[in-house]
């Protein structure tokens, strides 16, 4: 006879999002594995290490939409990396920490489509090991303020009602007021956010495109609107906030679709708020580029030519990228956003 | 050819059937993709010579070049081809023509300035697997030949980049000169829908992409975009075809790019006065870098103190801005 947790099983693995979970062995008793496992009421596939699978063969990127799998398992090797020049504000460190491969979004300009050999999501639950080395890092910088960034590999907020972390790394701000970390997201998923007692150092950045923009090529995210009402509530309960404004795609409109935006952050008291807002016009490497090419012939990112700039990178040509990260920039500080809250993402200089 | 990258448009234009994974086959001309390296090319060529009766082997494909003399984009036949492992000559070399450029065959990627220095004596040109192809057909008795497009300075910077990059564009460019080779005529492929306009194979690419790019910014179907070129316009234009079909790709750039003009413009403004005093003002094409290079030509101490003082005048100020997107467009 089916106990109600086996129906809840049989029920919750009929609408699940994944087609198989993975679990490394070693991992796989732990109560955040179970826990996991109980959310998603799935059986799990046990592996020695995740990598036996995961990334051995190349699995096209938008096979994500019917066969995505999810793999449990700890991180080996480097938990934290140091974040390239013109990452975040300047003059202070900044590392991005990797708690997870890959994402359940799928932008059209999204790097990870040409990064791993695969769209399988790997969460990372090596957690402690993973703050131990923040904190190590906090440690060799004394004095100084140290940025950490979630988001690089994955979206920092979309998983978090699995995965249940971040209380953890809410609490190591709260033990190292110099260290600062920053939440990258296009997710409303807040419900385990708003459990949390809002902190200075513990800043909730959500990448932001225009409504019409967002729905073309931002595929699979909450719409615009629902971003912007998550900030709102965010700001309401007191959380610092910051923006960015990355990738810019050219359209012919595209002054007035960010005038748009910054009028609809206006109408929620956002602008002034934010912490910082960096602004990006958009990049690929080169193999990255191919496969945008490949996975969306159609999309708007390719109704402007783009050249090989002086760093290899796919972009378009160096006057016309100042031209829109300066018309944007002028939009925002006309629309409040303070002028040392701006920094220009990604590029040698404005 | 040794990849298939290279072989592609010769595998259209002569449509070509594939009959085994490196095999493609048509009436006059079967196309071998060799692999890389002289060992690979040797096995492969040797092996196809084996089953099969030919009258005539070319090897044809690109090369980079260990010469100074030479332009990228040139197709050159091939005199002598040597072989070289781990930058040692080796004894056997074969001929493909009397007159031509020698070529070496290496064993291995010549990937650095100094690698390719030590090469400069032995060929103008290096490639990966000539050497292996014409030993196959010296060794079955078959006439050969070898043909080499430049694709890079052996050794640079960015070579492999720049040679994927083009592989396209080499590709139809070697497809194009085998033709005429073959057959002793140019394939034209002039671009029956639109009469009055000769397209080449890679300006007809670029018209196909720019088409595309404009349908996408404008979110018009393909049809659409083309119901709204100024073909009729421009037919009564008194230009030859081929001009006819640049001033064509000239007003798509300008639609999808919404700077091209106004910059080309702009720049034409800031470069013109010194050029009609001989001054030339060479920027990249690109904007990428900020490099000016300034270039005149002097015969007298007179000649260059007038320069100098043109020069004086010379602020590249408004290239910088404009660089920079100071543009004031709306």
């Amino acid at each position: 006879m089916n106990s109600p947790l086996r129906l809840f099983r049989i029920f919750a693995a009929v609408i699940s999002m994944w087609n198989k979970i993975y679990v490394e062995e070693a991992i796989l008793n732990s109560p955040r594995v179970q826990n996991i496992l109980s959310k998603t009421g799935m059986v799990p596939l046990v592996l020695k290490t995740y990598d036996e699978i995961w990334g051995k063969s190349k699995k096209p990127y938008l096979h994500k939409r019917d066969s995505l799998n999810l793999f449990l398992a700890e991180k080996k090797g480097q938990l934290l990396k140091l974040a390239p020049d013109a990452y975040g504000t300047a003059g202070e460190p900044h590392y991005y920490f990797i708690h997870a491969y890959n994402c359940i979004y799928e932008c059209q300009y999204c790097y990870l489509q040409g990064y791993f050999n695969s769209p399988d999501i790997v969460l990372f639950i090596n957690h402690e090991e993973i703050l131990a080395e923040m904190q190590k890092t906090v440690d060799e910088n004394s004095g100084t303020r140290v940025w950490f960034h979630a988001g690089e590999f994955s979206d920092s907020l979309a998983l978090t009602h699995l995965t249940g972390e971040l209380a953890l790394y809410h609490d190591f701000c709260k033990k190292n007021p110099k260290a600062v970390i920053e939440l990258r997201t296009k997710s409303v998923n807040t419900k385990e956010l708003l459990e949390l007692e809002p902190l200075d150092n513990f800043i909730i950045s959500f990448s932001l495109s225009p409504q019409k923009v967002a729905k073309e090529i931002d595929l699979k995210t909450p719409s615009t609107k629902a971003r912007l009402k998550t900030m709102s509530e965010l700001k309401k309960r007191g959380y610092k906030l910051a923006a960015h404004f990355d990738p810019i795609v050219y359209q012919d409109t595209f002054k007035s679709d960010y005038q748009e935006l910054l009028n609809q952050m206006n109408d929620s008291d956002l602008t002034k708020e934010l912490d910082y807002l960096s602004l990006g016009v958009v990049r690929f490497t080169k193999d990255v580029y191919r496969e945008v090419e490949r996975n969306y012939p159609d999309s708007v990112i390719h109704g402007t030519p783009m050249i090989k700039s002086f760093d290899n990178k796919v972009r378009y040509n160096h006057p016309m990228r100042m031209w829109m990260m300066n018309s944007v920039k002028e939009l925002a500080l006309a629309a409040g956003v303070k002028s040392d809250a701006i920094y220009l993402c990604m590029e040698e200089h404005a | 050819m040794a990849h298939l990258g290279e072989a592609q448009s010769v595998i259209e234009l002569f449509q070509l059937k594939r009959t085994t994974p490196h095999l493609f086959e048509g009436e006059a001309l079967t196309c071998l993709i060799t692999g890389e390296g002289p060992f690979e090319a040797a096995t492969a060529t040797s092996a196809l010579l084996a089953q099969k009766t030919f009258t005539n082997v070319i090897n044809l494909g690109i090369a980079g070049s260990l010469s100074n003399d030479f332009q990228v984009g040139e197709i050159h036949p091939v005199r002598s081809i040597y072989l070289v492992i781990e930058g040692k000559p080796q004894f056997k070399s074969f001929k493909s023509f009397d007159q031509g450029l020698d070529c070496v065959t290496s064993f291995e990627r010549i990937l650095t300035p100094d690698k390719a220095r030590t090469l400069t004596g032995v060929a103008a040109l290096i490639d990966r697997e000539a050497w292996g192809v014409a030993m196959a057909a010296k060794k079955a008795a078959v006439n050969f030949s070898s043909y080499k497009l430049i694709s890079d300075q052996a050794g640079s910077l960015g070579a492999c980049e720049m040679v994927k990059d083009k592989a396209q564009e080499w590709s139809q460019k070697l497809a194009l000169f085998l033709a005429t080779k073959i057959t002793g005529n140019n394939i034209k492929q002039e671009v029956s829908e639109y009469p009055g306009f000769y397209f080449t194979f890679t300006t007809r690419h670029q018209f196909d992409h720019l088409v595309k790019m404009l349908s996408i910014r404008e979110k018009k179907s393909i049809a659409e975009i083309l119901n709204e070129l100024p073909f009729e316009n421009l037919r009564e234009l008194k230009l030859s075809p081929k001009d006819r079909a640049r001033k064509l790709l000239s007003t798509l750039e300008d639609k999808v790019d919404p700077l091209k003009a106004r910059l080309q413009s702009e720049l034409l403004k800031w470069k013109t006065p010194f050029e009609k005093k001989g001054i030339t003002l060479n920027t990249d094409q690109t904007w990428e870098t900020p490099e000016v290079k300034v270039s005149f030509s002097i015969q007298t101490d007179e000649d260059l103190k007038k320069v100098i003082g043109e020069l004086n005048e010379l602020s590249l100020e408004a290239f910088q801005n404009l660089r920079s997107g100071h543009l004031n467009v709306e």
